[in-house]
C-alpha cells in the first residue's frame, strides 16, 4: 500500500497524533523510563519517540531503536483513538513487536495520561 | 487413559502426560505441553513397531523432568522383554526429550519407533469450558523439522519438533528405522519448541533452546542455586524442615517469567492458573520476603509495567489500578475474553502499596521505591478516583461487564458475600478487608512519600486520609449486636453481617481499633470459626456455611497466615502461634504441600484435614503460606538497619531456628525458643 491510496484523513489523524505526543514535551508518568520505540505504520509512515527520563522527542529520521511496533494504518488509528487494545493486538499478530515490549507499554501510558 | 498423570513445569511451560510419557488429550482435559495459556501439543505417542508400550516405573525427578522406563506390550502381566526404552523429559520453552532403546538379546535386530504428534493449540480457556476451535490447523515438513500449526486471521502459533537422530518426517509425526546390534543402544535428543507469545512471527517467536535456557543442566543448577540462597531453617518439631523445603521448592516451581522486566515472579498455581495474578503475586511475594526478597522486586515492577492507564469497561481498566489476571491465548488475543490484562480486584491496587512500602524495610531497596513513585502515585489516585465509586470514602466493586468478575475481592467466588441468613447481599459491594489493605496502604505511603519522594505534603494528607477511614470505618462496619465487623456494605448500604474470616485481615492491617480488635480475636478463636485445623472463611452457625463450599466455610492456609500475622501485629502471640500450629499440622497430612483449600470440618469429627476437590496444586499462596507463620512465630520485623525477633512459639515446638535471612542487614539469623523448650 502507498501513501497515495491512504484516506486523506487516515493520514490527518496519524499526523494529528505524532504532533500531539511530540507537544507533550514531559510526560511525569515516564520519569523512570529512557529508550526509543519506531512505529513503522505500513505504507503510511515511520517516526522515531524517543524518552529520556519522561522528556519526549519524535523524529521523523531513523535513530537507533529498542522496540519497534509495526502495523497498518487502520490497526494504528484504532490503537491510539483507544478503540482497540494494543496488548491484544500484539498477542493476535496485527501489530508486531519486535525488541522490548515493555517500552511499547508505556506508550498507552504517554497516550492516556491525562485523559484518564 | 490411565489415571495418573506426570506433570513437569519449568518457566512458562508444563507439560502433563500418562505415565508412559504419553499425552493423548481428551479437549476438556489437561494434558499436553502448555506454554502461555495455549496446548501447544495434544498428542504425543511413542510406539516401537506399532505395540505400545508399557510402564516398569518412572521418576519424577524434580519438577522440570522426569524419567520413565518402558518395555514394549500392553497386558498387566510382564512378559519377559527384551527390550528396554527409556523417555527422560526437561520442560522449559517446549521441551527436550532424550529417547534410549536397548537390545536386551544377543541377535542384532531391526525396530521401527514411532512418535506420533498433534497438536490442537487450545486456550486454556477453551480446554476448562470445552469449547471448539475458530481457525485452522495446519501441518508441514520443512528444513528437517515437524512444524504443527494454526492460523486464524493473523494469529499465528506453531509447534516446531526437531530431532537429533535421523528419521523420517511426516505430518503426523517422526519414524526412526533402527538397527541395534546385540545388547546395543540407540539414542535420540528430540526437541518440542514453543513461541513466545508476544513475538509475531514464527521465525523469531520459536527461536528459543528448548528444555531450559541451556536444557539438561540449567534448571538443575538453578533450584539448587535457589535453595542454596535460601535461609537454613533447623526445628525440634521434625515436620518443620520438610515443609519449609516443600514450600521453598513449590516457589520455585511456580516462578513465573513475565518477560517485560528481568526476574521471576510467583505465578498463583498449576495447572490453569501459570500466569500473573495481581492479588495472588502480591500476596505470595509478601509472605516469601523474609526468604526470597526477589519475588517482591519482579511482582512489583511488572504490575507497574502493566498498570492501568485507561478506562476500559471490558477489561474493567482505569487508570492506575493494577491488574488482576493476565493471559496470552487465542481467547484473549481475540478479545473474546477481557485478560489482556483483566483488572477486575477491587485490592490488587493497594496491596501492590503494601508491597512495595514492605519490600523496602526488609530490602532497603530504594532505587526500587524511587522507580515507582509514578505508579505508586497514580495508584494512590486510583484508590480515591476511582476505587471509591460512590464517594462514601470506601472502595466499593461492581463489574462493568457481564464478562467480568462478580466478586472483586479474594473471595471472588459469586456467592461468597452473604447475610448472616444466608441471603444474597446487593452490588456494588465494598468488602472489610479492603477498606484494611487501603488503610495500610495510605499510613505505608505516606512513609515512602516522607522518606523518598520528598513530599512531606503528600505524607501528611495521607496520614490524615488514613486516620480519618479508620475511625469511620470502626464506627460504620460495626455490628454491636454481634461484637464483629460486617463482612461488607452492601448496594443497599446494608452491613453485610456473616461472621468471616475477613475479620483476621483487619488485624494485619492495623484498622482495628484495640477494643474491636479484642472482640474479633475472640470470635476468630471460637468454635465458629477455628476448626482446630484453622480458622474457617465463614463461622458455622452462620447461613451460608458449607465446610465444603469454596469460601463459605473452608480452610484456606493463606488466609490464615494473614491472619496469624495480624494476631502477632495486635500481641495476641498466643493465638497466633496457635492458628500457624494448626496449617502446619495439617501440612503433615498432605506430604508437607498445603492445598488452597480444605474442608471446615471440626478437627474432632475427621482427625485428619479433607482436601477440598481442587484441580490447583501447587498453589503459590498455599505455598507461601508457611512462611508468614514461620515469621509470625518468630517475631520477625525490620526496624531501620536491623531485624527485630521476638519468638512466641507454639507448645509443640521446643525450638526454632533460621539461618541467614537476607536483606539490608546483608544476612542475619534467628532464633526462638518455645516454653516447653527441651535442651
Amino acid at each position: 500500500m502507498s501513501t497515495s491510496t491512504l484516506a486523506t484523513s487516515t493520514v490527518e489523524r496519524i499526523e494529528a497524533f505524532f504532533d500531539q505526543l511530540a507537544s507533550r514535551g514531559h510526560v511525569p508518568l515516564l520519569d523512570h523510563v529512557s529508550g526509543t520505540l519506531e512505529f513503522d505504520i505500513e505504507g503510511a509512515d515511520r517516526r522515531w519517540m524517543t524518552i529520556d527520563r519522561g522528556d519526549l522527542v519524535v523524529n521523523r529520521n531513523p535513530v537507533p531503536t529498542d522496540c519497534v511496533l509495526i502495523c497498518d494504518p487502520d490497526t494504528f488509528i484504532r490503537i491510539i483513538s483507544g478503540e482497540q487494545n494494543l496488548v491484544a493486538a500484539a498477542m493476535r499478530g496485527s501489530v508486531r513487536v519486535a525488541g522490548d515490549l515493555s517500552l511499547g507499554l508505556r506508550i498507552q501510558r504517554a497516550v492516556s495520561d491525562g485523559n484518564g | 487413559m490411565a489415571e495418573k498423570t506426570v506433570s513437569i513445569l519449568e518457566g512458562n511451560t508444563f507439560v502433563v502426560s500418562d505415565p508412559a510419557g504419553n499425552i493423548e488429550a481428551p479437549p476438556a482435559d489437561t494434558h499436553g505441553l502448555f506454554a502461555w495459556d495455549t496446548r501447544f501439543l495434544s498428542r504425543w505417542v511413542l510406539t516401537i513397531d506399532n505395540q505400545p508400550l508399557q510402564t516398569l516405573s518412572r521418576d519424577d525427578l524434580d519438577y522440570f523432568s522426569a524419567q520413565f522406563f518402558l518395555v514394549p506390550g500392553t497386558g498387566t502381566v510382564y512378559v519377559d522383554a527384551d527390550l528396554s526404552v527409556m523417555r527422560k523429559r526437561s520442560a522449559g520453552n517446549g521441551f527436550r526429550e532424550k529417547l534410549l532403546v536397548r537390545n536386551e538379546k544377543s541377535e542384532p535386530r531391526d525396530l521401527e519407533l514411532r512418535l506420533e504428534a498433534a497438536a490442537d493449540f487450545a486456550d486454556l480457556f477453551e480446554v476448562k469450558d470445552a469449547l471448539s476451535k475458530k481457525g485452522e490447523t495446519y501441518q508441514r515438513v520443512e528444513d528437517g523439522r515437524l512444524v504443527l500449526g494454526y492460523r486464524r486471521e493473523t494469529f499465528v502459533r506453531e509447534t516446531w519438533v526437531t530431532s537429533s537422530a535421523p528419521s523420517v518426517l511426516d505430518r503426523k509425526g517422526m519414524t526412526f528405522r533402527v538397527h541395534l546390534e546385540p545388547h546395543g543402544e540407540w539414542q535420540a535428543t528430540i526437541d518440542v519448541r514453543v513461541p513466545d507469545a508476544l513475538k509475531a512471527t514464527p521465525a523469531e517467536a520459536n527461536g528459543g533452546e528448548p528444555g531450559g535456557p541451556a536444557a539438561d543442566a540449567a534448571p538443575a543448577k538453578d533450584l539448587e542455586g535457589w535453595l542454596a540462597s535460601a535461609p537454613k531453617l533447623s526445628c525440634d518439631w521434625a515436620p518443620m524442615a520438610r515443609i519449609y523445603q516443600r514450600s521453598l521448592v513449590d516457589l520455585a516451581a511456580l516462578r513465573f517469567f513475565p518477560g517485560i522486566v528481568a526476574g521471576a515472579l510467583p505465578a498463583a498455581g498449576l495447572p490453569w492458573f501459570m500466569s500473573i495474578f495481581g492479588r495472588d503475586s502480591l500476596l505470595t511475594s509478601y509472605q516469601a520476603l523474609p526468604f526470597a526478597p526477589e519475588l517482591a522486586t519482579t511482582t512489583l515492577r511488572a504490575l507497574a509495567a502493566w498498570q492501568g492507564t485507561r478506562r476500559d469497561d471490558f477489561r474493567d481498566e482505569e487508570p492506575g489500578k493494577i491488574l488482576h489476571e493476565l493471559r496470552f491465548g487465542e481467547m484473549t488475543a481475540f478479545e473474546e475474553r477481557p485478560h489482556s490484562p483483566y483488572f477486575g480486584s477491587a485490592d490488587s491496587t493497594p496491596l501492590f502499596l503494601i508491597l512495595l512500602d514492605e519490600t523496602e524495610r526488609w530490602t532497603g531497596d530504594r532505587a526500587l521505591v524511587e522507580d515507582l513513585e509514578g505508579e505508586a502515585r497514580a495508584a494512590l489516585h486510583w484508590i480515591d478516583a476511582y476505587g471509591d465509586r460512590n464517594g462514601d470514602g470506601y472502595v466499593e466493586y461492581e463489574r462493568r461487564m457481564k464478562t467480568g468478575l462478580e466478586n472483586q475481592c479474594w473471595k471472588d467466588s459469586w456467592n461468597s458475600i452473604l447475610f448472616a441468613d444466608g441471603s444474597m447481599s446487593k452490588l456494588p459491594r465494598s468488602t472489610c478487608e479492603i477498606q484494611g489493605y487501603v488503610y495500610d496502604a495510605r499510613v505505608r505511603a505516606a512513609r515512602l512519600a516522607r522518606t523518598f519522594w520528598n513530599d512531606p505534603a503528600l505524607a501528611d494528607r495521607l496520614e490524615r486520609d488514613a486516620a480519618g477511614l479508620k475511625a469511620r470505618f470502626n464506627r460504620d462496619f460495626w455490628l454491636p449486636d454481634r461484637q464483629a465487623f460486617a463482612l461488607a456494605i452492601d448496594g443497599d448500604g446494608r452491613k453485610v453481617d456473616a461472621l468471616t474470616s475477613n475479620i483476621g485481615h483487619l488485624l494485619w492491617s492495623g484498622i482495628a481499633d484495640p477494643d474491636h480488635a479484642a472482640a474479633c480475636v475472640a470470635h476468630l478463636m471460637g468454635d465458629g470459626l477455628f476448626s482446630g485445623w484453622g480458622i474457617r472463611t465463614m463461622a458455622e452457625g452462620e447461613g451460608g456455611y458449607n465446610p465444603i463450599g469454596y469460601h463459605l466455610g473452608t480452610v484456606w492456609p493463606h488466609d490464615n497466615s494473614i491472619i496469624a500475622a495480624g494476631l502477632t501485629r495486635y500481641g495476641y502471640r498466643e493465638q497466633a502461634a496457635r492458628v500457624a500450629m494448626a496449617i502446619l499440622e495439617a501440612a503433615t497430612y498432605f506430604d508437607g504441600r498445603l492445598p488452597e483449600a480444605f474442608a471446615g470440618y471440626r478437627r474432632d469429627l475427621t482427625s485428619f484435614p479433607v482436601e477440598y476437590p481442587t484441580a490447583c496444586s501447587p498453589q503459590a499462596w498455599a505455598s507461601g503460606a508457611p512462611l508468614l507463620k514461620l515469621r509470625a512465630m518468630l517475631g520477625l520485623e525490620p526496624i531501620g538497619e536491623h531485624l527485630l525477633v521476638d519468638s512466641a512459639l507454639p507448645e509443640q515446638i521446643g525450638w526454632l531456628q533460621i539461618l541467614d535471612i537476607p536483606g539490608r542487614w546483608q544476612r542475619t539469623d534467628a532464633f526462638g525458643r518455645g516454653r516447653g523448650a527441651r535442651r
